[in-house]
């Protein structure tokens, strides 16, 4: 280290060699992303080829392009186009929501499926099947409202010790199960086909996907991508720094949090009211974009891009991995992310970070 | 004057002279930290204003006070990982709008917070496998990012070596004489903050007991007072300036002269 010398004025100097900053922070970021859309991509044509009646990838283009006969164009575009698009925009979105409620609580565990807000979406949507009806605005109105309950009473049961750490993870899982339970008895002393609807609703599938239906789930889900990933990026790096490094910088630390709830919330209920609660690919993602893209802190970009890669590729080996049966979505992520949670929790432990 | 804060909380007082490295000095829980983050707008004083260019700090939007202000906190949280690069670049985030990218400009600051804080040759490091010294430049260079003219830090030596101490309140100094910084600096070395402040703020029990030039506050009657010690006053015969030499339990005969260099 060396020592102080005489006073000096500031040197003005060129930008320094090697440091080229617009490449130096986002090289390996972007890598990740294009790579990870880059397989995305590869698994959503995987999921346009594969099926009852198998396309080569020409004749998917060709059907892409409108220049296939009509049965070929009615499979690839009408039947599997929509449902491969929503996988890979509703994992984006999870990825997102993950990696909002991670940096908010500072906790790896910090996920929206641990801390209750997937379990408050989902009880809210079968509420309102079971007891109103199953139109799409209405199942969503009641997603929302059931994760922004969540969030106020979250926010509510940890207040003194901060949103943050153990005591957020600990009261999620008691709201969680709380939760269920409440949506069991929903489906339970409801009529037998609402309940057979509710049912099927709430373990978490693609099935019968199509653009009239989720198009503006898709349409609003995107626009929640972009504004949020724009508006509270760089807030959510300044979180990172602490609070009151943060609020000297400008960035008030308490309306970041408050915003980046709001932001995950309606993220998380706008999935969960298309499609149902799809477990884990919040929690899972953002730990693999983070690590992939060597990111320090929030990193919504690789998180949104690994979720999309999740759940393209759950869905995917739902439909066709054990052949002649199809199996909903939710039902993979949450085979391979309890998995994923075990190894997650065992090494936290060992840590002691938890 | 242009930076000049004036602050009312609590029943003090105080105006932080704008081109000055001002201290403040006093024992723990004194209120010390409680009053720079008034300063630093981070806590909203229960009665009275803190004014910044003459205007209520408040009532201004965030980001224009953290163009003018920066902070060295104390609970600094240094994401796992980080690079000193990454970590100096967020420090422009004030001069930044959603929809900007990355500019010249900022470019230009960064280079050269890392260059007054001699952390070019480590900017690709990660902050975490630097030394304290280090580290806490690192963290300097973050907020030197900010372009800000006033400086406010929280315990900026705490848990670093004597080494590391001094040349990190060298660069204090030297950003305050030629960058014309004003800088708020809280210490708990009574000798360094005799050597480095311009103005020197004591307080105790909430109160600000005394400010003024180190050589006119620093007296054996205010260190008895304030700390609770046995201090002798002496001129510094290295550098100038008022050196306090505290008494230990059980040493020789006080020497009562305030001006005596002894050996």
């Amino acid at each position: 280290m060396s020592r102080t010398g005489a006073a000096r004025a500031f040197v003005l100097r060129a930008p320094l060699p090697g440091v080229r900053a617009s490449e130096r922070f986002s090289v390996r970021s972007t890598l990740t992303c294009a790579a990870l859309l880059a397989l995305t991509a590869a698994v959503s044509l995987a999921a346009l080829m594969l099926g009852e009646v198998v396309y080569s990838p020409q004749q998917v283009a060709q059907a892409l392009f409108g220049e296939a006969p009509g049965a070929a164009e009615l499979f690839v575009v009408q039947w599997r186009l929509p449902r491969a698009v929503t996988a890979a925009v509703f994992g984006a979105m999870l990825g997102l929501a993950g990696a909002l409620f991670q940096s908010v609580t500072r906790n790896p565990l910090g996920s929206p499926d641990i801390i209750g807000f997937t379990a408050g979406s989902s009880a809210g949507g079968v509420a309102v099947v079971a007891l109103i009806g199953s139109s799409h605005l209405m199942v969503a109105a009641g997603a929302l409202a059931g994760g922004f309950a969540v969030a106020a009473l979250i926010v509510l049961l940890s207040r003194g010790g901060g949103i943050a750490g153990f005591r957020l993870v600990i009261a999620g899982i008691a709201l969680s199960a709380m939760l269920s339970g409440l949506e069991t008895w929903f489906i339970l002393s409801a009529d037998l086909d609402i309940a057979q609807v509710a049912a099927l609703w709430s373990t978490g599938s693609l099935n019968g996907t199509g653009f009239t239906y989720t198009g503006p789930a898709l349409l609003a889900g995107t626009a929640m991508l972009l504004v949020t990933g724009f508006g509270l990026g760089r807030r959510l790096r300044l979180l990172d720094l602490g609070d009151d490094a943060s609020a000297a910088l400008g960035a008030d630390p308490g309306r970041t949090r408050l915003l980046a709830i709001a932001a995950g919330v309606v993220l998380i209920a706008i999935a969960t009211a298309s499609a149902g609660p799809i477990a884990f690919v919040a929690l899972a993602a953002p730990h693999i974009g983070r690590r992939l893209a060597g990111a320090a802190g929030a990193a919504p970009a690789p998180s949104a891009c690994a979720g999309a890669l999740v759940l393209a590729s759950a869905d995917l080996a739902g439909q066709h991995a054990i052949p002649g049966h199809s199996y909903p979505v939710g039902l993979v992520t949450v085979a391979v992310g309890g998995i994923y949670l075990i190894t997650l929790i065992a090494r936290e432990n060992r840590k002691g970070t938890l | 004057m242009a930076y000049d804060k004036h602050v009312v909380g609590e029943g003090l007082s105080l105006d932080v002279p704008d081109g000055e490295f001002t201290v403040i000095l006093g024992p723990n829980a004194c209120g010390k930290s409680t009053l720079l983050r008034s300063l630093a707008r981070l806590l909203k004083p229960q009665a009275g204003t803190v004014y910044l260019d003459g205007k209520d700090i408040h009532r201004r939007r965030a980001k224009d006070v953290a163009t003018r202000l920066g902070l060295l906190p104390q609970s600094a949280v240094t994401p796992a990982g980080i690079t000193v690069f990454d970590l100096v670049r967020r420090g422009r985030y004030p001069h930044q709008s959603v929809l900007s990218r990355w500019s010249e400009e900022d470019e230009r600051s960064v280079a050269r917070a890392l260059e007054a804080t001699r952390m070019t040759d480590l900017a690709h490091r990660p902050v975490d496998e630097l030394s304290g010294g280090q580290r806490q430049r690192a963290w300097v260079a973050m907020v030197l990012a900010q372009e800000s003219p006033v400086l406010l830090l929280d315990e900026p030596t705490t848990f670093l070596d004597v080494s590391h101490q001094i040349t990190l309140l060298d660069l204090f100094a030297e950003l305050n004489r030629t960058g014309g910084r004003t800088l708020v600096a809280i210490l708990h070395d009574i000798n360094h903050a005799a050597r480095y402040a311009g103005h020197l703020v004591v307080m105790s029990d909430g109160r600000i007991v005394a400010q003024g030039r180190p050589d006119e506050v620093l007296t054996a009657g205010l260190l008895a007072e304030v700390f609770d010690i046995e201090a002798t006053v002496i001129e510094d015969p290295v550098n100038g300036g008022p050196l306090i030499i505290t008494r230990h339990r059980g040493a020789a005969a006080p020497s009562p002269s305030r001006k005596a260099p002894q050996r």
